[in-house]
């Protein structure tokens, strides 16, 4: 479907803007922490919509090789925590550098100056 | 009010009664925040007659109506507050409980009113709290040996169950459990847990231990600790597992670098604690509660989230915690990679 601009993720970018620049300065200190976590919330929702879809596809695919299967991303996830509880991936370069970059990717959105440290190169 | 209007008159006398005083007149009450699992009450009032005569603050503290499970009652919250404070442990004095359940439709109980902040992003980062930082780090290193010098068994603390197996493999049990009962499936604490069961410091002394003693959970004014608080889920366990709690980097907030607690140098608070302990540290175990920490935090985050998205308690700060799981498990990762592990 087509929409008329701006996008959503625009505006988004525009009600942050907005809280930081107009409406925080105003406020206590009770209502500031309100207004942080709404623009905490603004901001991981913006970066969902720019997250790599490459990326996910990727971690899917090493998913499914670690787990030897196809099923959904969901089933192998429940497949591969079941699998290292049992102890079948223990001490395993090859699980460490999924999670690892699992990790990052979910990183980029919660905290994307902690994904320098190492994390997409190999296990550190 | 704020919260206790409905059982104003009734709390006035019950309280004239237990500080054996004519009347007592409350003048204000006002919540205090920060509690998820419990509530606190700031109560000003007017003692006429007995010991306590005069204008007293005290802090009533009662369950919340969304409890947690594997926290205390209220009750043995406050024989535990006791006991720490007979062992001279800085906490705020318990004068009284009810358990009375016409006073005010559950359990509380009256402790003496402490001044101080306790919000942990702040004390970190605004150095003029809590005095020179050195010797706070100094003094809760103390204070948390004062604590795991109460040892089973002990007479006020028979409710206390004492671990059948390493506390460390019960801990780890449990983590599993709230997992499955949440149905999440999280391949990085997974792995986390695998190596934490693989990788056991050896079979610990058991003493008291707080399990939430951590910057965010004691007072400070500016002159130093005024009281270390939240005793909810304090048990008998490995002493190493809050030292372990403390110095996680995930209660460091601003200051990772000032590895205890984000006040000062894990040296500092190690030497006080084994100059008031006598006990030596075991880094090794310190490393591995560590590494638990960040594991038991995330899956707290995880129920905190799940209270949020299951409807029960509608909340923004609820539902922002299940977006901290990414850095509790990089830290999960960081510390346990299979080379650190083939090594051990």
């Amino acid at each position: 479907m087509m929409r008329d601009a701006p996008q959503g993720v625009e505006l988004l970018a525009e009600a942050r803007r907005v809280l930081i620049d107009t409406v925080l300065p105003q406020l206590n200190s009770d209502s500031r922490y309100q207004v942080l976590m709404v623009i905490r919330a603004i901001t991981l929702a913006e970066r969902e919509f720019e997250a790599n879809a490459e990326t996910e596809e990727i971690l899917g695919e090493m998913l499914q090789q670690l787990v030897g299967s196809d099923a959904t991303v969901p089933e192998l996830t429940q497949l591969l925590s079941k699998r290292i509880r049992n102890g079948d991936f223990d001490v395993s370069d090859e699980l460490y550098a999924f999670l690892r970059r699992a990790v990052a990717f979910k990183l980029k959105e919660t905290n994307p100056s902690r994904v320098g440290e190492g994390l997409e190169g190999s296990p550190g | 009010m704020s919260g206790l209007e409905h059982c104003r008159d009734k709390l006035q006398s019950w309280l004239a009664n237990v500080a054996a005083a004519e009347k007592v007149e409350i003048e204000s009450v006002k919540p205090l925040t920060g509690g998820a699992i419990q509530e606190n009450w700031r109560v000003e009032c007017v003692i006429d007659g007995g010991p306590h005569s005069g204008r007293q603050g005290f802090v009533i503290r009662s369950d919340a109506a969304s409890s947690v499970d594997s926290s205390l009652s209220r009750s043995e919250e406050f024989k535990i507050l006791g006991v720490a404070h007979s062992a001279g442990v800085t906490v705020p004095e318990p004068l009284w409980l009810c358990e009375d359940m016409e006073v005010m439709g559950r359990v509380f109980y009256v402790m003496r009113l402490v001044e101080g902040i306790g919000l942990g992003p702040k004390i970190v980062k605004d150095s003029e709290l809590g005095g020179n930082r050195e010797a706070l780090v100094e003094q809760l290193g103390r204070e948390l040996a004062r604590i795991h010098s109460i040892r089973p068994p002990h007479d006020e603390l028979g409710f206390l169950r004492r671990p059948d197996n390493h506390p460390a493999l019960e801990m780890i049990a449990r983590l599993r459990q709230h997992l499955d009962t949440l149905g999440e499936d999280r391949p990085m604490l997974e792995w986390g847990l695998r190596w934490a069961e693989l990788n056991l410091p050896p079979n610990p002394e058991i003493t008291l231990v707080h399990q939430d003693f951590r910057t965010g959970n004691y007072l400070v004014d500016e002159n130093g600790l005024t009281a270390i608080l939240d005793w909810e889920f304090s048990g008998w366990g490995d002493p190493m597992s809050d030292l372990g709690w403390f110095c996680a980097k995930c209660w460091r907030f601003s200051r990772p670098d000032l590895e205890a607690g984000g006040i000062a140098s894990r040296r500092i608070f190690y030497d006080a604690y084994e100059a008031g302990s006598g006990r030596s540290i075991d880094d090794q175990a310190v490393t591995f509660w560590e590494v638990i920490a960040h594991i038991r935090w995330g899956v707290i985050a995880l129920q905190q989230a799940h209270r949020h998205l299951s409807g029960n308690q509608q909340s923004l700060e609820l539902a922002l915690s299940g977006r901290l799981l990414p850095e509790l498990e990089f830290e999960v990762l960081n510390m346990t990679s299979p080379a650190a592990w083939r090594a051990a």
